[in-house]
């Protein structure tokens, strides 16, 4: 455990970079896994629709 | 040979091969801390699977001439390295394993279903991070102030990290990054954990209005259906190893913990790692915590201050979230309770719980629990991603 000069420089490009890249991937994560819910969610909402009709027709 | 002649030979033997011969006072205050530790675990319950084994490594590795902390080194007669210095070595110096397979445990543990069922709580997660980054500067300000306790970037970036409330990230990143002071910050990481009940509330109770905190969300989240819950971890294990690639232990073993989980036909693997293996990586990991905190390395005044720092990341991060939650609760159409914020540092569920009861003691129709989980797992994520960030910085694998 050495005392060491700061490069305060760096330690704040450090800081920016960590902040944004979190922000970044946290972002992405979430329009991804909206884009992933409003795809199945759509499915899902054929799905019954296509079996409600069915049941329509037979009826 | 005469009286006192044979009397002083065997206090010599004694004083070599005897313990209490050799017990000075940091190895006394470190065993009475791990017995700290122990007493915390069982008395109060405060994280017991982790401060438990935790304080009995921390009583093994400083009662003198055991050898239990002796690690392997070439050349070395058999039988002299000790089982703690062999965990210490290649669970966490050398290898560095221990960490990933708790996060694959705790992938297989965790449902994803909050979160993927309300995406916004990934942002309450990263906010929630901003407390890592308060602290790694303020580590690096230490230095100004006292020049000989100042700590280094990597030293900075392990101290930060604690913020992120992950034990398997803080130890896994300063494992790789600053390995002296690991012990501590795990320790820190783990005790702060414990204490959300104590530290979080007194937070968000500064940061919001009663009027804010009795804000009602409906108590039910969408479903999710199965092929969503098994694409998640795929698509995010893929977009963020191929971001912060140095994130891949981590978030990787997260991710794959998690596949095994939602896939539905490994059920025996699921099992087996979010029981027995998560279960025995658990006593060697905390073991060799509390093994890594031999007095010697402990007794120095920059521990108090990487505590103090790693509570100063947790409540950073607390208030971070929280005032992420309130941006969040005037932008939303529909009602928002800023308090989910809090639940952003990966405090996994205990954040969540902090929430839900402040929302029911705010207002008793209130049942956040659900909406808490959603952030409350993507500040795993997020610290995951911290972490990796930081190695990646420093470390070329």
């Amino acid at each position: 455990m050495q005392p060491t000069p700061v490069d305060w420089g760096e330690a704040f490009r450090i800081v920016g970079g960590g902040v944004l890249v979190v922000f970044l991937i946290m972002s992405l994560l979430a329009v991804a896994t909206t884009l992933m819910g409003k795809i199945f969610m759509a499915r899902e909402a054929r799905k019954k629709a296509a079996a409600i009709a069915q049941g329509e027709a037979k009826s | 040979m005469s009286w006192i002649a044979y009397h002083e030979g065997v206090l010599k033997i004694l004083g070599v091969q005897v313990g209490f011969g050799n017990l000075d006072l940091p190895h006394i205050i470190m065993i009475l801390v791990g017995l700290g530790f122990i007493t915390l675990a069982i008395l109060k319950e405060w994280e017991p699977y982790e401060l438990l084994p935790i304080g009995a490594g921390m009583i093994l590795a400083n009662l003198p001439l055991t050898g239990l902390t002796s690690q392997p080194e070439p050349g070395m007669q058999p039988g002299m390295a000790g089982v703690l210095g062999i965990i210490l070595k290649y669970g966490l110096y050398t290898w560095t394993i221990l960490p990933q397979f708790i996060f694959f445990g705790i992938g297989a543990l965790t449902d994803f279903s909050p979160l993927i069922a309300n995406p916004r709580a990934f942002l309450l997660g990263a906010a929630a991070q901003v407390g890592i980054y308060t602290s790694f500067l303020g580590a690096l300000a230490v230095g100004l102030i006292w020049p000989d306790w100042g700590f280094s970037l990597k030293e900075a970036c392990s101290i930060g990290i604690i913020g992120g409330a992950d034990g398997p990230t803080t130890i896994y990143t300063t494992g790789l990054l600053a390995p002296d002071i690991m012990g501590i910050t795990a320790t820190a990481a783990y005790s702060y954990m414990a204490m959300v009940a104590i530290i979080q509330p007194p937070i968000i109770k500064l940061l919001t209005s009663k009027a804010e905190r009795s804000t009602y969300m409906k108590p039910t989240l969408r479903p999710v259906s199965r092929p969503e819950r098994i694409l998640f971890p795929i698509v995010a294990m893929l977009l963020i190893i191929l971001i912060i690639p140095k994130s891949a232990p981590l978030v990787g073993f997260l991710l794959l913990g998690n596949l095994f989980r939602e896939s539905g036909v490994v059920e025996r693997l699921s099992n087996t790692a979010q029981n027995e293996l998560i279960n025995i990586i658990t006593i060697l990991l905390m073991l060799g915590i509390g093994a890594s905190m031999p007095a010697d390395r402990v007794m120095d005044p920059r521990t108090l201050l990487v505590l103090f720092l790693g509570l100063a990341a947790f409540c950073v991060g607390t208030g971070a979230g929280v005032i992420f939650g309130k941006i969040m609760s005037k932008l939303s159409k529909e009602p928002f309770n800023p308090m989910l914020g809090a639940a952003g540092v990966s405090a996994v569920p205990m954040s969540a719980r902090i929430v839900h009861h402040m929302g029911q003691k705010a207002n008793k129709r209130n049942f956040l629990l659900m909406h808490a989980m959603g952030p409350n797992v993507a500040g795993v994520i997020g610290s995951a991603v911290a972490g990796g960030y930081f190695l990646g910085l420093f470390i070329n694998f």
